[in-house]
């Protein structure tokens, strides 16, 4: 019952030993550059792989780690990175409870505080971890190797104890490690007592003088440690995991470290998009790109740029289940592998008069009015959209694709006469979820590259294959099948968007569930109007004139993958500052395509607060709109 | 921590002889339901609940006013003084006493209890009353959740080891996506989802439905259900599932879902009393529904002696935080 739960049955790296993900990490793009001698800032939602990646920079997950460019990697690594995981009990709000409540002020220090005890143990950790002998037998782990030899260990962990200013009922590290899990009992304890009985910061400070101690004394007598015990000369990479879950107190002494730790220190912090304390820094002091953090956003505005990371975590998964086959033979064809092979290996045949968007496109052309006269005066030729030059296709055809299909998909009734159709416009009774958003290329683009998506939505689905394949039933997995695992994927997401708290009254808005399906409608018109639109509006700015409140909970929004921000970390010509979201661009979540029935490409831009503007229709929450009676 | 429990029926009541009966005064049809058949000498407490006059509040009211119920306002006064005092001027010998929680909310529940454990006697009864409503349609929006975090200092965890890996053990409701929400916010190692059954069939359907058919992909969940009409049996299968867990995790019961699973996590958090921690989900509701009383209520008698020993354990960690802290005399729990 105690044991991890297997490799891919947990979506969440935080629920893996740092062996485990090194065993199973995928080569992610973002690897080199997290792994750079930089100051680091980690950015991306949920499940976008910021802990693993974090994770891959320690050595246990490095050791385990079968990849041929993992030596390169090291050799250029010239710090012993120190993992500092997450802990719900940093959250004041998870701490407090109904009726007393701590001083602000007695409540920062007891979450510094017990910060500090989880920075002892990583530290510790780290220690441990670099002792394996294991270490010495490589050359690229060698310069890592920090021996604890049965004779020295009483003598080092003293030493230790006494920087932290520690008792230890043995001299071991397992007993430096139980005076570390001792003080954070005491500090759970001091919480609800002190919050219980209205005890001051003055009085918490007098009787308990360990308090007082800063995590950034830790590290400095722990590098002094080091230098001292093994004469080591490599520089500590701090790597804080999850900086959007901790108290405002911890993550300004984080987001600040660059500024005031010493040479011998690289921080390196993973968190949400939107920090939001960094914008209640002083102006001086909001961390920006380049100057203070190298920025790494590991989320993508464009599905394509995340395919080829897509396709290899589809790899590994499969060869779990000891399938070797493509994506596109396991899932099946989806319209965006139509597209995108239009560019590369049949130019001709999606456009050609049996295509796939050939068909659409008439069947477009036949029922819709106002496509039709859209198409005639650009002289494209419904009969043959093969025709002309490729450059010719991709400024009339290409560029149209999604809405037409969208449309196509949607609009029109098909049952009954053409006659009956051209005068009924109205949506189509198909599936919740349609099949425009099953097969490989639109269920990747569904999932953004993340991997926690990934892993949820199509492991079933390669099972599946793989289950059938055992029963001699070949073929690629059921489309029923996967609009099934869709419509969960997006209930429980929609689920989990509802625990985002909302910060006080903003006008007209209930809840972030309120906001997606503002903008979810909004979009949705813009695509299913009256009108075909060629480039309907499908992506925001957090404009200057959302309250702050509202800013607030569209930051939230973006942490938890809800929406997506274009990649701040290459803004050229102003850099990035931490938590500034106002003028970024975005868009919703690919999540939500299915239920609003959007495209899965970009599209124009307005004000978001120009959608929200618009008055919101009736009844747009219940869970029975979203998915009937399926749940 | 229970010494018997099952379904009784309300002709039942009317036979039981309380010296003390608190029950929660609310907009709930079924808040006065056991209330109105209990016997003309009976100290009632009505503990009045926010005023929300919908459904049947003012009925309550009129019905609690009428009777020449106490009806408490301040509930803290209650807490610290109106409910003490009676126990200081009871008579001798045991008393009887009687608890509705079916409209009482989740914090005011949990403190009554640890405060009956405080200031019963060795010998007391106390029985504890839950009627489940009558069958209605849920609406099936997904409630905003406001708040999470622990009912109560004594159900914090305090003691718990900091090191272990988080266990989720909550009940299921019918507030749609709410446990598939929290375990994506919390993200657990373990998570038991707690399904109360056989009420009505209808209800567990909702509870299916409003959970998603108990499909909570990517989290390593188990779901078990019990039967809401056997306090007894579901207390025993709880509490052996906490036993199990206790030495690899660190357990957050969150009781959503019936009453009676509140009632049944704070008998656990007592008996696990610093290692297990019992929370509250404070939610959104727009339009909350009313509660008919439906054709028979459970009961349930608490094990005083038990209640006694968490009562002392509470006593002394209260002793040592204010030998801690050099403190006066206030409580923990």
């Amino acid at each position: 019952m105690s044991s991890a739960p297997a490799v891919f049955e947990s979506f969440n790296a935080r629920l893996l030993s740092l062996e485990e993900v090194g065993q199973t990490f995928v080569s992610s793009p973002f690897l080199p550059a997290i792994a750079s001698p930089n100051h680091t800032a980690v950015l991306g939602p949920r499940g976008s792989g910021k802990t693993t990646l974090l994770k891959m920079l320690t050595l246990p997950a490095l050791l385990r780690w079968p990849d041929p460019s993992r030596d390169e990697l090291l050799e250029k690594m010239n710090f012993l990175a120190v993992y500092v995981p997450s802990s719900l009990t940093w959250n004041a709000d998870y701490r407090g409870f109904s009726g007393k409540q701590m001083s602000a002020e007695a409540s920062d220090l007891i979450s510094v505080s017990l910060f500090r005890h989880n920075v002892l143990f990583a530290l510790l950790d780290t220690w441990r971890e670099a002792a394996r002998p294991t270490l010495n037998h490589n050359k690229a782990f060698a310069p890592f190797f920090l021996p604890i030899e049965a004779t020295a260990e009483a003598d080092l962990v003293r030493k230790l104890a006494l920087h932290w200013e520690l008792e230890v009922e043995i001299s071991t590290v397992g007993g430096l490690k139980a005076a570390i899990s001792g003080r954070i009992r005491l500090l759970q304890r001091l919480s609800v007592t002190a919050a219980h009985l209205g005890i001051g910061l003055d009085q918490l400070l007098a009787e308990h003088k360990f308090l007082s101690a800063h995590f950034l004394d830790d590290f400095s007598s722990f590098a002094d440690f080091l230098q001292d015990a093994y004469e080591f000369r490599l520089k500590l990479a701090l790597c804080f995991d999850e900086v959007e879950i901790a108290p405002d107190a911890i993550a300004n002494s984080i987001l600040k470290m660059p500024r005031s730790i010493d040479q011998r220190f690289f921080v390196k912090f993973s968190a949400a998009p939107y920090v939001g304390v960094a914008a209640t820094l002083k102006e001086a002091s909001i961390p920006t790109q380049r100057q203070d953090y190298d920025f790494v956003l590991l989320s993508s505005f464009s599905p394509k740029e995340t395919r080829g990371f897509s396709e290899a975590l589809f790899g590994a998964i499969s060869e779990k289940y000891k399938v070797y086959q493509p994506s596109e033979r396991i899932l099946g064809a989806s319209l965006i592998d139509d597209a995108s092979k239009e560019v590369t290996t049949f130019p001709v045949d999606r456009y050609g008069a049996k295509g796939a968007h050939q068909k659409r496109f008439n069947s477009l052309f036949e029922h819709d009015p106002t496509f039709r006269a859209y198409v005639t005066p650009r002289n494209i030729n419904i009969d043959d959209l093969s025709e002309g030059s490729e450059n010719q296709r991709a400024a009339l055809i290409r560029k149209i694709i999604w809405p037409v299909l969208i449309r196509e998909e949607f609009l029109f009734r098909q049952e009954g006469t053409k006659e009956q159709a051209r005068q009924k416009r109205r949506f189509r009774s198909t599936d919740r979820v349609a099949d425009i958003y099953t097969g490989a290329g639109s269920l990747f683009a569904i999932c953004e590259g993340n991997p926690r998506r990934i892993i949820g939505l199509i492991e079933p689905m390669i099972k599946s294959y793989h289950d059938r394949s055992l029963a001699q039933k070949p073929g690629a997995v059921q489309r029923s099948l996967q609009k099934e695992l869709i419509e969960e994927m997006i209930a429980a997401y929609f689920a989990l968007v509802s625990t985002v708290p909302i910060s006080g009254d903003i006008a007209g808005i209930n809840s972030l569930v309120d906001v997606i399906s503002r903008v979810g409608n909004y979009f949705k018109d813009s695509v299913l109007g009256v009108e075909f639109n060629p480039d309907p509006v499908l992506s925001f700015i957090i404009d200057e004139k959302l309250p702050p409140l509202l800013r607030e909970l569209i930051g939230r929004g973006i942490n938890i993958g809800a929406f997506v921000i274009a990649d701040v970390s290459k803004a050229v010509n102003v850099p990035y500052r931490l938590g500034e979201i106002v003028g970024l661009k975005a868009r919703l979540s690919n999540i939500f395509a299915p239920h609003f029935k959007l495209p899965l490409a970009g599209g124009r831009t307005v004000n978001l607060s120009t959608i929200l503007e618009r008055r919101p229709r009736a009844g747009l929450q219940p869970l029975l709109q979203l998915f009937g009676e399926k749940i | 921590m229970i010494i018997n429990g099952g379904t009784r029926s309300y002709s039942t009541i009317q036979k039981r002889a309380f010296q003390l009966f608190i029950y929660g005064l609310g907009f709930e049809s079924r808040s006065t339901k056991i209330a109105s058949l209990l016997q003309p000498d009976t100290k009632i407490f009505a503990l009045k609940m926010p005023e929300i006059r919908i459904h049947a509040y003012d009925r309550n009211v009129r019905f609690a006013n009428t009777r020449g119920h106490a009806v408490i306002s301040d509930f803290k006064d209650f807490i610290d003084s109106v409910l003490p005092t009676w126990f200081e001027r009871r008579r001798s010998g045991h008393v009887k006493i009687g608890f509705d929680i079916s409209s009482l909310n989740r914090l005011m529940l949990v403190e009554i209890l640890i405060q009956l454990a405080r200031l019963c006697r060795e010998g007391d009864e106390i029985e504890v009353y839950y009627c489940p409503a009558a069958y209605e349609e849920p609406n099936w929006q997904f409630p905003q959740i406001e708040k999470l975090g622990p009912i109560n200092p004594a159900f914090s965890c305090f003691n718990s080891d900091p090191t272990r890996p988080l266990c989720l053990v909550f009940g299921a409701g019918f507030e749609a996506g709410f446990s598939v929400g929290i375990i994506s916010q919390l993200e657990p190692m373990l998570s038991y989802c707690l399904w109360g059954t056989g009420v009505d069939r209808r209800y567990d359907r909702a509870v299916r439905r409003a959970n998603f058919d108990f499909q909570f992909t990517g989290f390593n969940t188990k779901t078990i259900s019990y039967d809401i009409k056997d306090p007894k049996g579901a207390f025993s299968q709880i509490e052996s599932i906490v036993y199990g867990l206790t030495r690899d995790y660190r357990i957050i019961i969150i009781p959503m879902g019936p009453k009676l699973f509140t009632f049944l996590a704070a008998l656990i958090g007592m008996t696990y009393f610093g290692d297990v921690a019992v929370w509250r989900v404070q939610h959104s509701r727009i339009s909350p529904p009313d509660s008919i009383p439906g054709t028979f209520c459970i009961g349930t008698a608490l094990d005083i002696s038990l209640m006694k020993e968490f009562s002392a354990l509470a006593e002394s960690a209260n002793t040592e935080a204010r030998t801690t802290l050099a403190l006066g005399t206030s409580d923990l729990a």
